[in-house]
């Protein structure tokens, strides 16, 4: 009758249908990054050569802060109107379920911000070749960025001002991700390999696809109990 | 498999230092009503998330078809139907939307039809349920505890927000389920006729006794 597949395809299918219809939601943290990014020349300097160097840098800042913005509202629409109390009593592993809502999520928010990237590349002045080392460490990175702020976002749901909470506790977090993401742009444009440094973003990608939904389920536990 | 049963023994929470309830009882059987009656803020929707599986009692065991599920309530949640304070409807979506995507539920569509106009809410199901008034987001929450068949139906409050039409209905779709062997647990705050003699348990005289 209702099978564990079916359970997941008809969550899949809920959450891209609302991604869907709440179009502005997704738009707005990509409006963000573009123009968080666009502050960097006017705040620094528009020279060329500062800006190749920090470009990357900026890129990567931007594409974190932007994947906060949707953090909070992540679980507290369905804490409110009742659904994370039905998904605890459907007969399916709540990790399974909230797999498959970061995935939807990922896709409607992470992804384009991903394909956004190399755009945006272009006014900093980044050499072509670095292009694939970014996108490869942005397709990589958003994943985790993502499930870090969804154990985050379980551990504050339902609590007043969890929204600075939750940034607090986030950010810090994201700083390896970052370490890395913008390393593997720097040693492309000095003419070193990227691989290192992305396999270390692969890696971090791997567990927290591994454990993050398991420890989030955990933490709406908590949070919900 | 065991007889389909819920028990409940010897249940106590306390909430900081004020004891909402304890000692409480609950046999439930095929075919058996329960309803839980008391004021405000007596323990009657913990009473509900405890034999839910959501939360835990301080003391006390929880069991279905003879196993205590206290610790790991999947085994009850296949046969379950819960309704809460909430209707867990999403507004951007609309009332078929709702029924149909609901991960645990798998209607066909021809179910979800005839669920809908039974309710009497043929004219509002392809609205997002957002512009629905309060009663009718009331009833589609309750078509999705018919469609999911499960035995136990532990609802919290379904009158809530329903006119006097609907209650009526409720009543004979209570009667119907628990003429087909099914199970319920429900609050209310409105007296509620049944065919069945069903249990009452008022949570305002355990404290007192």
């Amino acid at each position: 009758m209702t099978t564990l597949n079916g359970i997941l395809i008809r969550q899949l299918r809920r959450e891209l249908l609302l991604a869907y219809r709440r179009r502005g939601d997704a738009l707005t943290p990509l409006l963000f990054f573009i123009i968080v990014i666009t502050l960097f020349p006017l705040g620094i300097s528009p020279e060329k050569v500062l800006l190749q160097q920090f470009g990357a840098g900026a890129l990567w800042i931007a594409a974190l802060l932007a994947s906060m913005l949707s953090l909070q509202r992540l679980f507290t629409t369905d804490h409110g109107n009742g659904v994370l109390e039905q998904l605890l009593v459907t007969p399916c592993p709540l990790s399974f379920l909230l797999a498959t809502k970061l995935m939807a999520h990922w896709l409607s928010s992470g992804l384009p911000l991903v394909f956004l990237s190399p755009l945006l590349a272009e006014p900093f002045g980044l050499e072509w070749s670095t292009y694939p080392a970014l996108v490869a460490g942005l397709l990589l990175g958003t994943p985790v960025l993502l499930i870090i702020g969804a154990i985050s976002a379980a551990l504050t749901v339902g609590l007043r001002g969890g929204g600075l909470l939750l940034t607090l506790l986030t950010l810090p977090l994201y700083v390896p991700v970052l370490i890395f993401g913008t390393g593997a742009v720097m040693a492309v444009s000095r003419g070193m390999s990227a691989a290192p440094h992305l396999s270390l973003l692969g890696a971090m990608c791997l567990v927290s696809l591994t454990f993050g939904p398991w420890l989030t389920a955990l933490a709406l536990k908590i949070s919900l109990d | 498999m065991n007889e389909a049963r819920l028990l409940a023994r010897g249940l106590a929470v306390s909430r900081g230092r004020r004891q909402l309830f304890r000692d409480i009882d609950i046999e439930l059987s095929s075919g058996d009503a329960l309803h839980v009656t008391g004021a405000n803020g007596s323990g009657k929707t913990t009473l509900l998330r405890i034999l839910c599986g959501l939360t835990q009692a301080d003391s006390g065991q929880v069991f279905w078809r003879g196993e205590n599920y206290g610790q790991s309530p999947e085994p009850l949640h296949g046969e379950l139907a819960y309704l809460s304070h909430h209707n867990a409807l999403y507004g951007d979506l609309t009332a078929r939307e709702n029924l149909a995507l609901a991960p645990a539920l798998n209607p066909t569509p021809a179910a979800i039809t005839g669920i809908l106009n039974r309710l009497s809410l043929k004219a509002q199901a392809d609205l997002p349920t957002r512009v629905l008034s309060q009663g009718q987001c009331r009833r589609i929450a309750l078509c999705r505890v018919l469609l999911q068949q499960a035995t136990l139906w532990v609802l919290d409050e379904p009158l809530n927000s329903l006119d006097s039409g609907s209650q009526t209905l409720l009543e004979s779709l209570l009667d119907q389920h628990l003429e087909n062997g099914g199970m319920a647990v429900l609050t209310t705050h409105q007296p509620l006729s049944l065919a069945g003699a069903g249990q009452i348990l008022c949570l305002d005289s355990e404290v007192a006794g």
